[in-house]
């Protein structure tokens, strides 16, 4: 008796709220801002080799000093802006940064043993990208939604002023925004930024 | 009771403890000495009267030089000697050398004493471990060895001091430095006559923007042993890089053999290679 209550319960709410966001789309014009965080990013350098890249005497005994024990990092912070040129498509930019926190072991004491270990915020990741979001369910409370992002990634040390860039991609297949004009949205990414889910919210005008 | 502990040695530190010394021989006692061994060997052939004799030695020595006189200027190889009207041999004698193509490179001898020199330059560092533009200088009292054969006439580093540093600039704030150190006096001699350094060092047919252009192999043709030598590893402009010193040995090398006792962090080491 309880359970058929309680299953009656959850269809009954999960069809009004289709029947309250039939009526209910993106526009065009559209603005949206967006803050999220989440993702384990993915770090394709060798500590050494982004202290060492421009093979200076300074950055060879900086990279010495110790060798990165156990690398440990905030995740991906994003901020990014979209404009819906469609009901259905929006296009925009996002800037994400994470941080780096390693922990060295000194190198120059000859006795391993001996080695005094420290630990320090050592990199930063900043990736600006330009993207395509494709809803394919445009509802006034809910939508479901995949996009597609391209741009850069700099990884720079903290003891190092050169800066490394590569090619980034990103994509979430699947993502799903719950709100009007203020929503919350969760969703899957893959890509050479980071891989894993990502929460936050996003307010539009 | 005895009792034996072993340590393990930190392989990582014990590369970078060569490595440092390596940059050290090569790039400050090979580059002191060059200059002055072509200078020194010429000269002292050049005295020899008889002329078959004079012509044997010049040929055998510098066979894989060009070796010509133009005036005041001595060229032996890429290396150009203003000579100044003196003789190298004779105390109070300063000659000063270039080289035979653009290149920050200055270096100077002066003859203050019989078989004694004092050799003082400043050069791009080129054959260096350290890909990124740095500077070698050095000021060193080098002397003549009583056992050279001609060809591999042997020198001694009495004194002196060399400095390997970053050519960035102050307000990038970073830069390294390696300081050397005479501490008991080093026997050395060249080791190939046939290598002309710069040749190797720098694509001299091309005008070239970078001088790691045809980049060779830094290991440099100079062989040392017996004395000591102190060296010094710094950051400037980061207060938080402990500075490293080390204490080169080389009283159990000899000509045949490379064996280097260095001291870091308290601790002896002996390597060979």
């Amino acid at each position: 008796m309880c359970g058929r209550r309680f299953y009656f319960i959850v269809i009954t709410a999960f069809m009004s709220l289709v029947a309250g966001t039939l009526s209910a789309q993106n526009k065009v014009g559209d603005n949206e801002i967006r803050v999220s965080y989440g993702g384990v990013a993915n770090l394709g350098y060798d500590f050494r080799y982004a202290e060492n890249d421009d093979y200076s005497i300074y950055s060879y005994l900086i990279s010495n000093l110790g060798t990165p024990q156990d690398v440990r990092q905030s995740g991906v912070i994003s901020l990014s802006y979209d404009y819906f040129v469609k009901n259905w498509l929006s296009v925009g930019g996002t800037l994400g940064t994470a941080f780096f926190y390693t922990e060295y072991q000194n190198n120059y004491m000859a006795d391993p043993t001996l080695a005094a270990s420290w630990s320090e915020w050592s990199h930063g990741l900043v990736s600006v990208m330009a993207g395509a979001r494709f809803h394919f369910l445009n509802k006034k409370w809910v939508r479901l939604y995949a996009d597609v992002n391209v741009g850069v990634n700099m990884l720079y040390a903290r003891n190092n002023s050169s800066v490394m860039a590569d090619f980034a991609f990103q994509t979430s297949p699947f993502g799903i925004s719950i709100g009007k004009k203020v929503s919350g949205f969760l969703e899957l990414d893959f890509g050479t930024l980071y891989n894993g889910g990502n929460i936050g919210i996003s307010v539009k005008f | 009771m005895v009792s034996c502990t072993t340590m393990e040695i930190n392989t990582v530190t014990a590369e970078r403890d060569k490595e440092i010394y390596d940059e050290c021989r090569y790039n400050l006692l090979y580059n002191a000495l060059e200059g002055l061994s072509r200078a020194v060997k010429w000269q002292k052939i050049s005295t020899i009267d008889d002329e078959p004799l004079r012509n044997y030695f010049m040929n055998m020595v510098f066979s894989a030089y060009e070796c010509y006189e133009k005036g005041d200027v001595l060229h032996i190889g890429n290396l150009e000697y203003h000579r100044n009207g003196y003789n190298i041999l004779v105390p109070g004698a300063v000659w000063n050398a270039g080289l035979a193509f653009d290149s920050d490179y200055e270096y100077s001898i002066e003859c203050i004493g019989e078989g004694s020199w004092r050799i003082v330059f400043t050069m791009e560092n080129f054959n260096s471990a350290f890909y990124a533009p740095s500077t070698a200088t050095g000021d060193f009292f080098v002397q003549a060895s009583d056992v050279p054969s001609i060809a591999e006439m042997e020198f001694v580093f009495v004194s002196g001091s060399g400095r390997i540093e970053d050519e960035m600039t102050d307000d990038m704030g970073r830069r390294g430095v390696i300081d050397m150190y005479i501490e008991e006096p080093v026997n050395a001699f060249i080791s190939d006559k046939g290598y002309d350094y710069h040749a190797h060092g720098i694509s001299i047919e091309d005008e070239i923007e970078s001088p790691f252009f045809d980049y060779y192999p830094y290991t440099l043709p100079v062989t040392v042993y017996k004395g000591a030598m102190s060296i010094s590893a710094d950051v400037y402009g980061d207060s938080g890089f402990p500075g490293q010193f080390y204490y080169a040995d080389l009283s159990m090398a000899s000509r045949n053999e490379h064996i280097v006792k260095i001291l870091h962090n308290g601790i002896w080491t002996s390597y060979v290679w």
